[in-house]
């Protein structure tokens, strides 16, 4: 037993199935040819057969005690009763995770539907403001853009767009309180002032044309202090003063979105204070529905963990 | 009562017939697992989980050979066993000096189990221990071929059905462990008694 043999280890197999009588007819050819002609192959084949022999020898112990089985060893434990529920924890979190994100995407895209409204509020709510010595202010945009008293760059957004103001000074607020939507800047100031490019450059002038008429009806006051003649529609309309004319043009605002006489009606009834609840109410949903996301990110994560945990039990049991 | 019978009322769940097939049975599973495992509690464990197991699970008998059923049972046990033994392997206690608080260097403390002399070897089992020592050494698979086919005296078939290998994998997993075997019991070889060593000769 103490030779070395160079055999592969495919020669070592042939050879120890052919120990075992386990070859085919071919190989037993094989085999019995290279036991004939080499000597190595003759002493490798003993090796192998006196390994076999002395493994063999080896003494089968009896068996210390029967291994039969009682009824109390195979007896199926009868599982807890919490665990139906715990079966379908992951699925149960699975689908409140998948419902919270559905929540979370929702309000967010009825909110990118309309923005053109809360900004019309917003202006309204402002128009509504009772006159005072102070020079109005209007509001574009988000709240977050409101202007400082005395700042009129939000009126008119650039000055080229809408051509709002109409050149009023600051006496002609006073003489019109109903009409609100006029810049608090000075006439001296570009872009707010009564030229007559913004109006050149309004978006639709079928509109324009169509809110001029109304103008007539609009029971708006004049102000003398806005120069006529800058704009072609308004002179049309010789009972509506300049005043009337920044009404029109805000009334074929395509941002605003309103004509003169739902603008008139809404800025006798809209009340400031309910614009201030809404807002506060938008104010107290965002904690809520920024606590969405992290619950539901924690409900994936727990479904994750009991998938994990299910599959884990489920192979102990199928052992 | 035939084992096909017996077969069939122990998986409509008769479990006197099973434990018939048990007592046919046992001694074969018990000594796998002994080679197995090479530890008398643990072989003693492994049987009875093996046989629980077997129990449980007689509807997945599908016909065949039922002692390759009962010996991948077996099989399976085991490894889940070495597995275990694996992840938390035990440490043998050892004397403590009471003065010094050392561990005693003594020479059969140093000694390495998986590597006496083979005199050592010898002494303690002879010629069982020293095989047992080389089945140790073996990888679990090959051991587990090796174990069936020249201790339990399983055929090749039988061997695949229970380890679910097939019978390339067998015969190339049996080829090699014969001869790890064979180089390992060449120190052995000549410390064995002249007069056993001409009978194990005859007999190959």
């Amino acid at each position: 037993m103490k030779q070395n043999f160079q055999l592969s280890p495919k020669e070592w197999q042939l050879l120890s199935a052919y120990l075992d009588g386990v070859v085919s007819p071919r190989e037993r050819i094989q085999i019995e040819k290279k036991l004939d002609s080499e000597d190595s192959f003759r002493q490798a084949l003993q090796s192998l057969r006196q390994t076999r022999t002395v493994i063999r020898s080896m003494p089968r112990r009896r068996v210390p005690r029967n291994f039969t089985l009682t009824p109390e060893m195979v007896q199926v434990r009868q599982p807890a009763r919490i665990f139906p529920v715990l079966r379908f924890s992951s699925a149960f979190a699975a689908i409140a995770a998948v419902i919270l994100f559905a929540i979370q995407l929702l309000p967010t895209s009825m909110k990118a539907a309309a923005p053109i409204a809360p900004p019309a509020a917003l202006e309204m709510s402002a128009a509504a403001a009772p006159a005072s010595t102070e020079p109005p202010l209007i509001f574009w945009g988000e709240p977050a853009a409101r202007a400082e008293k005395g700042m009129g760059g939000g009126g008119g957004g650039d000055g080229t767009a809408f051509g709002m103001g109409g050149a009023a000074d600051s006496s002609a607020y006073a003489a019109t309180p109903s009409i609100q939507f006029v810049i608090p800047q000075t006439t001296s100031e570009p872009g707010v002032g009564g030229e007559s490019e913004p109006l050149v450059e309004a978006p639709a002038p079928a509109a324009t044309e169509n809110a001029a008429p109304p103008l007539a009806a609009a029971p708006l006051e004049a102000t003398p202090s806005v120069e006529e003649g800058t704009v072609e529609p308004l002179q049309e309309a010789p009972a509506t003063p300049a005043p009337s004319r920044s009404q029109s043009t805000l009334a074929g605002n395509p941002v605003l979105g309103l004509n003169l006489q739902e603008s008139g009606k809404i800025i006798a009834e809209s009340q400031p204070l309910e614009t201030a609840q809404s807002l506060e109410t938008e104010k107290k949903q965002i904690p809520l529905r920024s606590l969405l996301l992290p619950a539901a990110i924690g409900l994936s994560v727990l479904a994750l963990l009991m998938a994990i945990a299910a599959f884990i039990l489920w192979k102990k049991s199928h052992l | 009562m035939d084992e096909v019978a017996l077969i069939g009322e122990a998986q409509r769940g008769d479990l006197d017939s099973f434990n018939r097939l048990v007592l046919a049975y046992q001694e074969l599973a018990y000594n796998l697992a002994l080679r197995m495992l090479d530890d008398e509690a643990s072989a003693e464990d492994a049987t009875q989980m093996a046989f629980i197991s077997a129990y449980r699970h007689m509807n997945t008998f599908r016909g065949g050979s039922f002692k390759a059923w009962v010996m991948r049972m077996v099989t399976n046990t085991c490894y889940d066993e070495l597995r275990r033994q694996k992840r938390r392997p035990t440490t043998p206690l050892e004397p403590i000096n009471d003065e010094d608080d050392e561990e005693i260097e003594s020479p059969y403390w140093m000694a390495d189990d998986h590597n006496p002399t083979p005199e050592q070897a010898l002494d303690q089992r002879e010629l069982e221990g020293a095989i047992q020592h080389c089945l140790a050494d073996l990888p679990d698979d090959f051991r587990a071929v090796v174990i069936m086919v020249d201790v339990e005296g399983l055929d090749y078939q039988e061997v695949s059905d229970a380890t679910g290998k097939p019978l390339g994998t067998v015969k190339s997993r049996l080829a090699r462990a014969r001869v790890k075997m064979r180089d390992c019991l060449q120190g052995f070889w000549e410390l064995l008694p002249v007069s056993f060593r001409l009978k194990l000769e005859e007999r190959a």
